[in-house]
């Protein structure tokens, strides 16, 4: 039997947490995972009683940190699938089954906000998204629609290979580039987004220009 | 000699030793470990041979010792920030590396 997990990196999502949760398993996804990175609000509490398992980070590291952390115990506990969504409530768990059409094919499917219908994003964030991914082509060589997406799908291969080392918003372009460079397959998949007041108003959004010349910078020093 | 060429000879050669212990433990990549160390060799040979840089200066444009000592002084600062930065994300690195150890084993027990 395939075995798949659902991943939640979460920071401080307590408001939203068990609606999304509940949603995932609506669509039949009982297999939920949550990163919790060291939230100071009832995000654990409520996850937990929502019926996910909660990993815990003592300690805030990242978005990248936790994302890796969900790598890792998808690596050690034998999984088929790593499915990793936001846990802001922006990601439609309808699109997991759209995304997971095309896992047996590619090693990684990317969950793209940036093909179909655009309407619904904000022009901020759509010109955040073209910078991040010409940044990521500039950095780690290869371009995709979507760099910067938080809902992708991982094959065994997949979370075998790639590792994430960036502890922060860095980690998505950091991934790309290990697509690129352990030339494993990928697919981006138009997805729907849902941009809530909550998700919008999330302080630790990674498309901000501060980050953005952060992230800049944090690739150079890398190099 | 003069004493101030010692001690920069001294200073450089122990710099030199860290760039290699750096190149050692990888935590100098392909471009910054020629980088540095060509950069203190030049510095060792400037000590040695301190006529040759007044040549070099007035043909860069630098016009005084002090305004050499400036910029030489610039340089050693970025190499420290430098060193500084990369200590940081090692030290980030670790701590990730701990605060992911600790989360995995308390599923576990």
């Amino acid at each position: 039997m395939t075995k798949i997990l659902i991943i939640l990196p979460a920071y401080n999502e307590g408001k939203i947490i068990t609606k999304v949760i509940n949603q995932i398993k609506k669509v039949g996804f009982q297999d939920i995972l949550i990163i919790d990175d060291g939230s100071t609000d009832e995000t654990v509490k409520s996850a937990k009683k929502a019926g996910a398992r909660v990993l815990g980070h003592i300690i805030n590291r990242g978005a990248g940190a936790a994302t890796s952390t969900g790598l890792t115990y998808a690596k050690i506990n034998n999984y088929d699938y790593a499915i990793f969504m936001d846990s802001d409530g922006q990601h439609n768990p309808k699109d997991i089954k759209k995304l997971l059409n095309y896992a047996d094919k590619y090693d990684v499917v990317i969950g793209s906000r940036m093909i179909g219908n655009l309407e619904n994003m904000p022009i901020q964030r759509r010109i955040a998204n073209f910078i991040g991914s010409l940044i990521t082509k500039l950095f780690f060589g290869l371009f995709v629609r979507d760099s910067q997406s938080g809902f992708k799908i991982f094959n065994k291969n997949a979370i075998r290979k790639i590792n994430v080392t960036f502890d922060r918003y860095e980690f998505c372009s950091e991934i790309i580039g290990e697509i690129h460079n352990k030339k494993l397959s990928f697919k981006e998949v138009p997805i729907e987004v849902i941009y809530s007041t909550h998700s919008l108003e999330k302080k630790h959004s990674g498309q901000s220009i501060k980050n953005g010349i952060k992230m800049i910078i944090k690739f150079i020093l890398r190099r | 000699m003069d004493t101030i060429q010692i001690i920069i000879m001294i200073f450089s050669i122990f710099a030199l030793s860290r760039v290699f212990t750096n190149i050692k433990h990888k935590n100098l990549d392909k471009l910054e470990a020629p980088f540095w160390g060509i950069f203190w060799i030049i510095i060792i040979f400037v000590a040695l041979f301190p006529g040759l840089i007044d040549s070099f200066f007035l043909f860069i444009g630098i016009e005084s010792a002090t305004q050499a000592g400036l910029y030489g002084l610039i340089i050693l600062l970025s190499y420290m920030i430098f060193r500084l930065y990369m200590k940081i994300e090692e030290t980030e690195r670790k701590i990730t590396k701990i605060v992911r150890t600790i989360a995995i084993k308390d599923d576990r027990t």
